[in-house]
C-alpha cells in the first residue's frame, strides 16, 4: 500500500523544484530546499494527511526552507529580497536558452506576480488549485495574473525591438 | 482563424481564459503564422515545464535503531519473569485445588456422622403414638 507520502507528496516534486529554481535560480540550492522539505513532511505524514491545504503548505515550507537558507548566509528576510539580491546573477548554465530566457522574464516580476504566472503558465493549475497553493483569494488570483501576462508581453516586446 | 486568436489572446492578457481556452491558443498559434511574441513565450514556458530535479533522493522515515544487546538482555528479564508469574500463578491454583478438597472431605464426613444421628433418633418418631410420658418411659401409674 502506498504511503500518503507517495501518493500526494512526493508527485509534486517537480512543481516544487522548479519553484524553487526560479526563486534562487540555483539547481543545487533548489533540490537541496526541496529535500528538506520532503525529510519534513515524511516526518510529519500523519499531520499532513489532515491538513486542509497540502499544496499551500508544501509551498510554504519550500519558501522558508529557501529564506532560512538566505537568512544564515545573507540575512534575507523575504523572498522579494532573495529575488532582488540574486537578479543580478546569470542564469544557471546548464540549462537551455529558452529556460534562461524564463528566467529573466520571471525575475522581473514580484514575488507573487511570479508565483501566480508560472503556477498557471508552467504547471497549468487553474485559478482555485493556485488560490490554494498561495493561500490568497481568487480575485487577487486574476487580477496578479493579468499583471504579470501584461507585463511579461511588454517585456518580450522590448525583447524584440531590442533585437 | 487569426479572428479567434486575437480573441482568445485578448482575454488571455485580460487573465479571463479557462485552462481548455489556452489549450486551444496554443494549438491555434501553431497552425498560424505570425504572433511571434506568444509563440516564443508559450514554446519557452513549455521547454521550463521539461524541467525536473536530479539529486533528489526518497526520504526515509526515521527509524529509531534499538541496541541489539540491550534488546536481548530486555527479552531474558521479561522471559525470567513471565515464567516467574506463571510459576506463582501455577502455584496459587494448587494450593486453592487442596484447600477445596479439604473443604469437601470434611463436609462429607459431617454428613456421614449427621446421617448416622438422625438413624438413631429415628424411635423419637414413635412419640407421637404414646399417650403419656409415663408410657414413654415404662413406668406404671401409682
Amino acid at each position: 500500500m502506498k504511503t500518503f507520502f507517495e501518493e500526494h507528496i512526493w508527485p509534486q516534486r517537480g512543481k516544487l523544484y522548479r519553484l524553487a529554481l526560479s526563486w534562487v535560480k540555483d539547481r543545487a540550492l533548489a533540490e537541496d530546499a526541496l529535500q528538506n522539505v520532503f525529510e519534513k513532511s515524511v516526518a510529519r505524514q500523519k499531520e499532513l494527511s489532515v491538513h486542509a491545504n497540502l499544496s499551500g503548505w508544501l509551498v510554504l515550507s519550500l519558501k522558508n526552507e529557501v529564506l532560512t537558507h538566505f537568512r544564515q548566509n545573507k540575512k534575507m528576510d523575504t523572498l522579494e529580497n532573495v529575488n532582488q539580491f540574486r537578479a543580478d546573477e546569470p542564469p544557471p548554465d546548464d540549462v537551455t536558452e529558452s529556460i534562461q530566457k524564463v528566467m529573466s522574464l520571471l525575475k522581473e516580476l514580484p514575488e507573487k506576480q511570479r508565483d501566480i504566472f508560472q503556477l498557471r503558465e508552467v504547471e497549468g493549475l487553474d485559478y482555485s488549485e493556485i488560490a490554494g497553493h498561495l493561500d490568497i483569494s481568487l480575485d487577487q488570483v486574476k487580477v496578479n495574473l493579468h499583471r504579470a501576462r501584461k507585463r511579461i508581453r511588454e517585456l518580450m516586446i522590448n525583447q524584440k525591438l531590442a533585437k | 482563424m487569426n479572428a479567434r486568436i486575437e480573441d482568445l489572446l485578448a482575454k488571455y492578457y485580460d487573465a479571463e481564459t479557462s485552462l481548455l481556452e489556452e489549450q486551444e491558443l496554443k494549438v491555434l498559434l501553431r497552425a498560424s503564422d505570425g504572433f511571434e511574441v506568444e509563440k516564443m513565450l508559450f514554446g519557452s514556458l513549455a521547454n521550463f515545464r521539461k524541467v525536473e530535479p536530479c539529486k533528489i533522493s526518497w526520504p526515509e522515515a526515521k527509524v529509531r535503531k534499538l541496541n541489539a544487546s540491550w534488546m536481548s538482555w530486555a527479552a531474558s528479564a521479561a522471559i525470567l519473569i513471565g515464567s516467574f508469574w506463571g510459576w506463582q500463578i501455577y502455584e496459587q491454583k494448587q494450593a486453592e485445588q487442596a484447600a477445596y478438597e479439604e473443604v469437601m472431605m470434611a463436609f462429607a464426613l459431617i454428613q456421614t456422622n449427621l446421617s448416622k444421628g438422625q438413624a438413631q433418633l429415628q424411635p423419637m418418631n414413635n412419640l407421637k403414638y404414646l399417650n403419656t410420658t409415663d408410657q414413654i418411659f415404662g413406668q406404671s401409674k401409682k
